[in-house]
C-alpha cells in the first residue's frame, strides 16, 4: 500500500521557461537510468529477495525514487508551462510538442520511450544487487552531465540534491550486498542461487 | 583483502557519525557528512560547494524569513528528509542504536508539524484533517 504526501521531497521553483533544459532532464523521468526505471527496478526485485532487510531497503529506495520522479516531472512541467510554439521551435522541442503538447510523457532525452527493457529483475540476489549498484552510478553520471550543461541555479539545486541521493543509495545497496553475503557460503558465493535454492541459505 | 572477497563486489559498511542539522541535510541531499561528495568539475566560481548551495537555492532566503506557511512547509520537508535518510541507514544497520532515538524524536516532531499545517493551511497527508482538494498542487512551485 502506498500513501501520497502532497509535497515534494526537495523544493522546485523554476521561474524561467526553457524547453531545451526540459528536453534534457526528461531523461531522468523516462530514460534508461531515470527515476521511473529505478523505482520499477527496485520494487520489482524485492519480492524474491532472500534477506528480509534487503527487501525492506528495496521498498524504501523504490518509494523514494517515486518522489524523485515527481521532482523531475515538476521541473519539466515548470520549465514548459508557459511555453510558446516559437520557443518550442527554437529549442527543438517542437517534435515533443506535436505529440504531447506540454503534457508529461516518460521518454529519454533523445526521444526514446520508457521501456521495461532498461532494467532487470533476475531472481538472483547477487545479480540484482550488482545491477542496482551500477544503476545508481549510471544515474549519477547523467546528473553529472546535466550539471555540466545547465547553468540556471534554480534547476541545478534539485539536480545536485538528486545526484547526492544516487551516491547514498549506492552505499546502501553495497551494504545490502555485504549483508546478503553473510547468508551465503563464503568459500563460494555462487554455490547456489539464494532466491531459488532456499534450503542452502544460512539463517 | 582475503580470498573470500574475490569475484564479488565489496562496499565498506558506513560507520555512524555526527549528523548535519536538518536544513544542511536537505540542502546537501544527505544527513551524513561522509556521503556528501559534490561534483566539483561542474561547480562555477560563484558556486563554491556547501556554503553556496544555501545562497544559490532560490528559496533559501525563506529558510530564515518567508511567511509562516512557507516556514512550516520547509520545516516539514527538512524533518521528513532526515527521516528518509535515516530510514535507509537503519535498513542496513539494524543493530545500530544511535539513529533510533533521533528517529523517535523526529517522528513526534513531524506529526505535530503535519497536524499544525493541516489546521492552519491544508492537509498534506490523507489522514490529516481537512479536504484533500484544498491547497495548491506540489508541482506548482508553491512551497517557497
Amino acid at each position: 500500500m502506498w500513501c501520497y504526501e502532497k509535497r515534494l521531497q526537495f523544493p522546485v521553483k523554476i521561474t524561467k521557461t526553457c524547453p531545451k533544459t526540459a528536453q534534457l532532464i526528461i531523461s531522468q523521468y523516462g530514460g534508461p537510468d531515470g527515476e521511473l526505471s529505478a523505482s520499477m527496478r527496485y520494487l520489482a526485485q524485492r519480492y524474491s529477495m532472500p534477506v528480509k532487510s534487503v527487501g525492506g531497503l528495496l521498498t524504501d529506495i523504490g518509494t523514494e525514487e517515486l518522489a524523485h520522479m515527481e521532482i523531475i516531472c515538476a521541473m519539466v512541467y515548470q520549465l514548459t508551462k508557459n511555453l510558446t510554439t516559437e520557443q518550442a521551435k527554437e529549442a527543438g522541442f517542437d517534435a515533443y510538442y506535436v505529440d504531447h503538447t506540454t503534457g508529461l510523457w516518460p521518454q529519454a532525452a533523445a526521444g526514446v520511450p520508457f521501456t521495461a527493457l532498461e532494467f532487470q529483475s533476475k531472481g538472483d540476489a547477487i545479480a540484482d544487487l550488482t545491477e542496482d549498484l551500477a544503476a545508481e552510478q549510471k544515474a549519477r553520471t547523467v546528473y553529472d552531465n546535466l550539471l555540466r550543461v545547465i547553468t540556471d541555479p534554480e534547476v541545478r539545486e534539485p539536480l545536485k540534491f538528486l545526484r547526492t541521493r544516487e551516491i547514498v543509495h549506492f552505499q546502501r545497496f553495497g551494504e545490502a550486498l555485504e549483508n546478503t553475503k553473510e547468508h551465503l557460503d563464503s568459500k563460494n558465493f555462487y554455490y547456489f542461487n539464494p532466491e531459488f535454492d532456499k534450503q542452502f541459505l544460512q539463517k | 583483502m582475503e580470498n573470500k572477497n574475490l569475484a564479488i563486489a565489496s562496499v565498506p559498511i558506513q560507520q555512524w557519525e555526527r549528523l548535519y542539522d536538518e536544513n544542511t541535510a536537505l540542502l546537501n541531499g544527505t544527513v551524513f557528512p561522509c556521503l556528501n561528495m559534490p561534483f566539483y568539475a561542474a561547480e562555477s566560481a560563484a558556486e563554491t560547494p556547501l556554503g553556496s548551495a544555501i545562497s544559490a537555492l532560490p528559496q533559501s532566503e525563506n529558510l530564515s524569513s518567508g511567511n509562516e506557511q512557507t516556514q512550516l512547509l520547509l520545516q516539514i520537508m527538512t524533518v521528513s528528509f532526515v527521516l528518509d535518510d535515516l530510514r535507509l541507514y537503519m535498513d542496513t544497520h539494524p543493530a545500530d542504536t544511535a539513529p533510533a532515538d533521533i528517529k523517535k524524536e523526529l517522528v513526534t516532531k513531524r506529526k505535530q508539524l503535519l497536524s499544525q499545517f493541516a489546521q492552519n493551511h491544508y492537509p498534506l497527508t490523507p489522514d490529516c484533517e481537512g479536504c484533500w482538494q484544498e491547497g495548491p498542487m506540489p508541482w506548482e512551485g508553491v512551497c517557497c
